[in-house]
């Protein structure tokens, strides 16, 4: 069974990622990311100019707390640090992180302790009030950065305990907070910080420090001499360059001239696998691209026509003809690392013409009154574009008729002009991998795609209970109640995880391959563990 | 002096194609689906912070004080800031203005004189098996499109055939456009095929003509060396209708090579162009189209003059 199989044949992800390495099933005993970790953690050679390749353009930005593009993403992590990090089960921890210790009793007031002897680029040392700073920057009402922490803090809930503690104190519980503190946006960075188009001095605490930026051509990081992590980094500099698309990426990278490329379109990774001087690295850590069905639009009132689209695709085809196979079954849940996910246990969804025609016909549609809508994607996203096409096309062929969609492809402007627009009743979307609750919080409040939920519902009431709610037990019984309505009355239809790949050259050693909610594992942990093989 | 009346008036009448030109611009760009702002914000923003950026962008004005004020600085060689990065557009555009004008010099000096020399050669082997060939490939490269060629070269000569050339130009900002001159063979290269066949299908036709002519034949008949006909004679004037099909190629060369560009990660003014279209920045697009159009007006003057200055017929018919 390879890869592609035990991705799409709906094992669970304990095997999966058992699978995804051949020595790890040989050895049986070991997981495959401990032993990564452990080739990660073979001390590298020192030296050398890493050179990665991204998508971008002269709307790239710098900023350490603000993204709107992946190589703002590259950007941010090559210099800025988070307190804690996502591990590959996306629980947060403190190794790659700044914090030492994060506590809290009631869930209100949390206690952040900073690591000793942290320094910045420019050689101060890291403090409690630089931590201050960050957290009133990030929860700035005034900052658009802050839309998603405003629930939660508001400057003057930021508070200095001594030299290296600092208190967080909540507006309302959240038992997950610590979800936050390792999300890779919640960087630290020193008193008065701005972002680049304000002051081009962007001082962090990351491994490499910026020496130059030209929004849409490249930048250039040099090594951060007293970096904390001792012995790291082990590059040079890192060179992020962009390119105006991936046909030019993916053919820098097969000639030699980057190391690095970040995002492959999934379509090239047969040729790239093929090349013996490339690595691929493909990530399964859970990206969506939902079909976002608005729930209080026509045709999508009926709870039932929703239920029937769920019910007429064929998701495991789906895979084959969107991703070319690079991809696992969803059930139209999300947030497949998270401890609840599924916690319904509901089996996954066949293919049922039947039953659709069914709910269909009870909910008063045949063929003389199909149910007509059309699906709106992006063009600058295949994975998107394909999906929508894809869709339509199975749920009118399964039909017999009944349904009658359409797939328009927005030329240009798609993000400004028709996603989540007035008047728009169908229309794709995409999250990179997030545990649940903040994926949840993001559907919700943050972009409310769908308009769920129905009025009467009272998930937001739970999903704040659950959020303050310190015991796992009774914290995963709320959250059951919630993937239950999700499931059964929401907009959003999904029909896989989608795979994020990138590649390297094989002499860019160091790289951990275990899921993460970034590339690369993060691009090596602020490409800290990242070395050149020469 | 007749020729300098006539550049005068051909200069006047330019002027006033690129003022059609920006008001042409002006209104295509208003008709973007989204404005700037939103393209900016993105996707997470406020409708407080859309309409204050709105207001500081000047998006509120009405069209025709936008217009006024963005033509009343140009004219005073101010181009103005980008609405992306805030940055003054000159930082941006000069450099990129430097690379693509290496682009096309390099791209020029190879592709004319092969051109020229290739349609005048095969006019004098007519029919015969030089023609013939180059007469079939001139016209296989002009059906296939830059990019398609470009990426047959990228695959032959960078990554899948053979490795010997980079697939693509890596100048750093603040760099020279000389300093990858291996990343610039593929693209010079793209260009110089996708160039060549249209000089040197119109030189040879060209070429026909005058060897054709009466006066050739005068030229002969006076027992004049066939080197003498051909250089004297026949050449100059078969060049003036090839003048203006370089120029409208060089012009090409200097603004439109978007496709090229992009395919090779070329920071010119092409890929420039592009990447302004898509964050909606409305002074670098105005800016950019109106620089390309002043290029083609600017091509076809020297080639009209050329023309006439090459043409005797021309030259004596000037009052």
């Amino acid at each position: 069974m390879d890869q592609q199989e035990i991705e799409t044949s709906g094992l669970s992800r304990r095997h999966f990622i058992q699978g995804a390495s051949s020595v790890a099933l040989a050895a049986g005993i070991f997981s495959s990311s401990s032993l990564n970790a452990l080739a990660a953690s073979v001390p590298g050679k020192k030296g050398g100019s890493l050179k990665v390749g991204v998508v971008g353009d002269v709307k790239d930005l710098l900023d350490a707390h603000w993204i709107v593009a992946i190589p703002d993403i590259v950007r941010l992590n090559v210099g800025f640090e988070t307190l804690m990090v996502y591990d590959e089960n996306f629980k947060p921890t403190y190794k790659d992180g700044l914090a030492e210790e994060v506590s809290t009793k009631d869930g209100i007031n949390w206690i952040i302790r900073l690591k000793k002897g942290i320094e910045f680029h420019d050689g101060k040392t890291l403090t409690a009030d630089d931590l201050v700073y960050s957290w009133q920057r990030l929860s700035n009402p005034a900052e658009k950065h802050s839309k998603a922490l405003r629930p939660f803090l508001n400057p003057a809930g930021v508070s200095k305990v001594d030299n290296r503690t600092a208190k967080l104190t909540l507006l309302q519980a959240n038992a997950d907070f610590m979800v936050t503190l390792a999300t890779y946006t919640s960087t630290v960075v020193p008193v008065g910080y701005q972002n680049y188009a304000k002051s081009p001095l962007q001082i962090g605490t990351g491994p490499y420090k910026l020496k130059s930026f030209t929004p849409g051509v490249e930048s250039t990081h040099v090594r951060h001499k007293n970096y904390w992590d001792s012995g790291k980094p082990y590059l040079d500099e890192v060179r992020v360059l962009s390119f105006s698309d991936t046909t030019a990426l993916t053919n820098a990278l097969q000639g030699g001239q980057i190391d690095v490329a970040i995002n492959v379109p999934l379509a090239t990774l047969p040729t790239l696998k093929k090349n013996k001087k490339l690595d691929v690295y493909s990530n399964s850590a859970g990206k969506i691209t939902p079909i976002c069905l608005v729930i209080d639009m026509d045709p999508f009132k009926d709870v039932r026509t929703r239920q029937a689209l769920k019910m007429l695709i064929n998701r495991k085809n789906l895979i084959k003809q969107v991703l070319s196979g690079n991809g696992r079954l969803a059930n139209d849940d999300y947030s497949p690392a998270d401890p609840n996910y599924n916690s319904n246990k509901y089996p996954m969804q066949e293919q049922d013409a039947t039953g659709a025609l069914e709910l269909l016909s009870a909910a008063g549609f045949s063929k003389s009154k199909p149910v007509v809508f059309d699906l709106k994607a992006p063009d600058d996203d295949a994975a998107l574009s394909g999906l929508a096409k894809a869709f339509v096309e199975q749920v009118n062929t399964a039909s017999g008729g009944v349904v009658k969609a359409t797939a328009t492809t927005v030329a240009s402007g798609y993000w400004d002009t028709t996603y989540m627009a007035p008047g728009v009743n169908a229309f794709m979307t995409y999250y990179n991998p997030k545990p649940y609750f903040p994926q949840f919080s993001g559907m919700i409040f943050s972009y409310p795609e769908t308009h769920f939920p129905e009025p009467g519902s009272n998930i937001k009431d739970l999903y704040a209970k659950a959020l303050g709610e310190v015991n796992p037990k009774k914290r995963a019984a709320m959250v059951a109640k919630m993937q239950k309505e999700e499931h059964e009355r929401g907009g959003y239809i999904i029909p896989y995880f989608v795979n994020a790949a990138d590649s390297y050259s094989n002499k860019v050693k160091g790289i951990n391959k275990r899921n993460s909610a970034l590339p690369l594992d993060y691009y090596g942990m602020h490409f800290k563990n990242i070395w050149l093989d020469k | 002096m007749p020729i300098l009346k006539f550049i005068a008036r051909r200069l006047g009448l330019g002027v006033l194609t690129i003022f059609a030109v920006s008001v042409l611009i002006f209104l295509v760009t208003q008709a973007f689906p989204s404005d700037p702002a939103q393209a900016i914000l993105g996707r997470e923003t406020t409708p407080e912070a859309l309409d204050a950026l709105r207001q500081e962008l000047g998006l509120y004005r009405p069209a025709v004080t936008q217009f006024g004020a963005w033509f009343f600085d140009i004219l005073q060689g101010d181009i103005g800031k980008s609405f992306v990065t805030q940055l003054p557009l000159s930082d941006y555009i000069a450099p990129r203005v430097g690379n693509s004008l290496f682009l096309m010099l390099v791209s020029a000096v190879f592709s004319i004189p092969i051109s020229i020399a290739v349609g005048a050669f095969s006019a004098l082997r007519r029919d015969q098996t030089f023609d013939k060939v180059s007469s079939t490939t001139s016209l296989v490269l002009a059906a296939v499109p830059e990019f398609v060629m470009g990426t047959g070269l990228i695959l032959l000569l960078s990554t899948s055939v053979f490795q010997i050339l980079p697939a693509i130009t890596l100048i750093d900002a603040g760099q020279k456009p000389w300093s990858d001159i291996s990343g610039m063979v593929l693209p010079v290269l793209t260009l110089i095929l996708a160039v060549t066949p249209y000089v040197s299908r119109t030189m040879r036709a060209s070429m026909i003509e005058m060897l054709e002519s009466d006066y050739v034949e005068m030229a002969r008949l006076k027992g004049m060396s066939e080197r003498t006909v051909l250089l004297r004679h026949a050449l100059p004037n078969a060049l003036g209708p090839v003048f203006q099909v370089i120029a409208l190629n060089l012009a090409y060369l200097a603004g439109g090579t978007v496709i090229v560009e992009r395919l090779f990660n070329f920071p010119g003014i092409g890929s420039a162009l592009a990447d302004s279209v898509r964050a909606r920045d409305l002074p670098a697009i105005q800016f950019l189209t109106l620089m390309i159009a002043g290029v083609y007006v600017l091509m076809n003057l020297l080639a009209d003059v050329a023309t006439v200055i090459a043409t005797p017929r021309l030259r004596t018919s000037l009052k």
